[in-house]
């Protein structure tokens, strides 16, 4: 509990406190200036990367450790409740036969596991029950330990492609996120970009985007897979997803200095909804000097393509069609081609199957919690009747009338409310 | 759907002037020993309820998606959720009604900020789809309700002698309030969990991750361990009275929190949601 606590209570600091990982540089960089006490102290005491510190990994580690100790600990005491009298049987139902008793709880659901030579008999219903919390409890520690692991030996990169580009085994990733081990995810085959469908809904809004890629199967050729949300594209061992807001069309220019110097550029406009304009920057050496929109609904104007140069907004902007060249103040502009782009991100997953086996664990405890409650019933023959200890695991009081039905007596009769 | 659009808005406001009026003779009938107003009360809130019902029906086909998008759609499904869980409940057990001083306003008020919002549809983004999605949104729609609940019987039970409550007819003992506010906390702890899990599938899915620590992420695992915690001490510590029931009102505010504004407040993954 004391774990579950400290756990609880760093969450919610690393969920107060902005995380380096989460939010952009510049975001992060404006709460630092409006907030610079507390930013000293974050940085200080590392809570701009909360869950990556190695205290709070070391305290996930103790907390699954201790898990898996306590779930032990349960699996030990629902193997010893399975043969049943944890109840002592202590109230006298007068003038019943033990018989009639044992055929109302056969009949109830009740398996009766035995009976001793001094007529005490046992019977359960849901005995199986018993290991519903060892189970959940389980099932929390497969999950967090494969958590744990896949956080440590998943790799994953960012994959960006134009329409018909290649991308061969070993070429740079646009970003890649090694796992512990150092390795990047590497599909191993050359892929291409073939495109990518989009659907609107009335209003023009994104509804869904299918992308095609095509693999070069060594003697098969090139085959095609598609890739769309929700339905990523499984290939040798990498998951390949598409990313809704990362593509669009690209414009391909040829930008020439005033010094003569140039540079051969992409600049992509992300999709573009109906009824609105994309816009985008042209920068050739780390610095924007071309404004740029891309309006391919004619909301703006006839053009789809025009530039201007960068923070004029005086300027008028200047249209340019695939193989014309322009003027855009001190550049020279050549709009080679338009091409869609696309960014995919190629995660090679490890554990997750583990991981998701054991969220099928923590449901089927969960459901054993609730829907097998174990019930047991002691009965033993009497002077004067039977005497009986009755008892239900969890949530007793749901039960109460299937006991008084077994007791042969109206519901509500007396004791152990 | 344009006609069910158009009608699903006035039904909605009917359903809420309905819960109004039960909130209404629900209270005055506790406050005034008046069994009969409670009664009225009830009769009402299951009127208001399939009116309510009525009218997310609607709204789901005329917006062409299940109604867990804006927080118009996200209120009003939340507050049908408490309600039905809690009439089921007491159908089974009518000594539970007089708890709906408590239900009936939460759920009058969830719904009347939820009208409030504006009821503009909104178009699902490309990865709100699947199944995962629709699991993920309806178990936390229960574990809202289930908390709700928990949050009501362990308030009832403390404060079940005092005057006020002692009015309330036919409420059951402090016994059996403890125990469904613990039965009920568990039922949260279930299905909370099981909505993370669902949505840490769904983000795989989605996003090729299963978790982010991104902040609604955070507060909602949060929120689960404040649970947890409840159930723990309960069991294992004889947690009971006050104390219990101050951490059931924290773990509601967590919920409440980390279901309706973390992702109003913060930048996350889940601001397409919620984001009229």
């Amino acid at each position: 509990m004391a774990l579950m606590a400290f756990v609880a209570v760093a969450g919610a600091v690393g969920a107060w406190f902005p995380q380096r990982a989460l939010v952009s540089p510049e975001a992060m960089a404006s709460w630092e200036v409006d907030n610079p006490a507390l930013a000293g102290a974050s940085r200080a005491l590392g809570l701009d990367a909360l869950f990556s510190t190695w205290w709070f990994l070391v305290a996930l580690g103790v907390f699954s450790l201790m898990l898996l100790v306590a779930t032990a600990r349960m699996a030990v005491e629902a193997r010893g409740a399975m043969v049943g009298q944890a109840v002592a049987p202590h109230t006298t139902v007068p003038c019943v036969c033990a018989d009639e008793m044992a055929e109302r709880a056969r009949t109830a659901g009740y398996h009766e596991l035995r009976g001793t030579a001094d007529g005490v008999r046992v019977f359960m219903r849901h005995r199986w029950g018993l290991w519903g919390p060892t189970v959940l409890h389980a099932g929390m520690v497969v999950a967090l330990l494969a958590a744990l692991a896949a956080s440590a030996l998943t790799s994953q990169a960012v994959l960006d492609l134009s329409e018909g580009e290649v991308r061969a085994p070993g070429d740079d990733y646009l970003v890649t996120e090694f796992d512990v081990l150092g390795r990047a995810p590497e599909v191993g085959r050359a892929m291409r970009f073939d495109g990518a469908s989009t659907e609107t809904w009335p209003d023009g809004s994104l509804k869904s985007v299918t992308a095609t890629l095509s693999v070069l199967e060594g003697d098969a050729g090139w085959v095609t897979h598609t890739s769309s949300p929700n339905a990523p594209l499984s290939l040798h061992g990498h998951t390949i997803y598409v990313l809704p807001g990362d593509f669009g069309d690209a414009a391909f220019l040829a930008v020439t200095a005033a010094d003569g110097t140039e540079y051969r550029l992409r600049t992509e406009f992300t999709f573009v909804p109906e009824g609105e304009a994309g816009y985008a920057q042209v920068v050739p050496a780390g610095v924007p000097v071309i404004d740029a929109r891309w309006d391919p609904h004619g909301v703006r104007g006839p053009a789809a393509l025009s530039l201007r140069p960068a923070g004029d907004s005086g300027a008028e902007p200047v249209a340019v069609a695939p193989g014309e060249t322009v003027e855009v103040g001190d550049y020279t502009v050549t709009l080679v081609g338009m091409a869609q782009w696309m960014a995919f991100r190629i995660v090679r997953p490890y554990a997750i199957g583990v991981l998701f086996l054991g969220f099928g664990i923590i449901g089927l405890g969960s459901l054993m919690l609730y829907l097998w409650v174990p019930r047991e019933l002691v009965i033993v023959p009497s002077a004067d009747g039977v005497r009986y200890g009755w008892r239900a695991a969890r949530m007793g009081r749901t039960y109460l009338a299937e006991r008084d039905a077994i007791l042969g007596r109206a519901p509500d009769a007396g004791e152990d409310r | 759907m344009q006609q069910a659009l158009a009608v699903e808005t006035p039904l909605h406001i009917a359903a809420l002037a309905i819960y109004a009026l039960a909130v209404g003779l629900t209270l005055f009938g506790v406050l005034m020993s008046r069994p009969a107003f409670v009664r009225a009360g009830h009769i009402a809130a299951v009127a208001g309820l399939a009116v309510h019902s009525a009218a997310l029906g609607l709204r789901w086909y005329g917006a062409g998606h299940g109604p867990y998008l804006t927080r118009y759609e996200v209120l009003s499904s939340n507050s049908w959720a408490a309600m039905t869980l809690f009439e089921l409940v007491a159908l089974r057990d009518r000594r539970m009604r007089g708890l709906a001083m408590l239900i009936y306003p939460a759920a009058l008020l969830t719904l009347g900020i939820g009208v409030y919002t504006g009821p503009e549809v909104q178009t699902l983004p490309p990865t709100f789809t699947g199944v995962w999605l629709v699991l993920h949104v309806c178990f936390y729609f229960v574990a809202f309700a289930a908390a709700l609940l928990s949050l009501g019987y362990g308030l009832a039970h403390v404060a079940r002698d005092t005057r006020l409550l002692a009015r309330v007819p036919a409420l059951p003992d402090r016994g059996t309030l403890d125990r469904e506010s613990y039965r009920f906390a568990g039922l949260t702890f279930a299905f909370w969990g099981i909505g993370m899990l669902t949505g840490a599938i769904w983000a795989y899915y989605s996003w090729g991750r299963f978790w982010g620590w991104d902040p609604v992420e955070t507060w909602s695992l949060v929120t689960w361990f404040v649970y947890g915690i409840y159930l723990h001490a309960r069991r294992f510590y004889g947690l009971r009275g006050r104390k219990a029931a101050l951490l059931l009102l924290l773990g509601f505010v967590l919920a409440i929190g980390s279901l309706f504004f973390t992702s109003l407040l913060t930048t996350s993954l889940h601001s397409e949601y919620f984001s009229s």
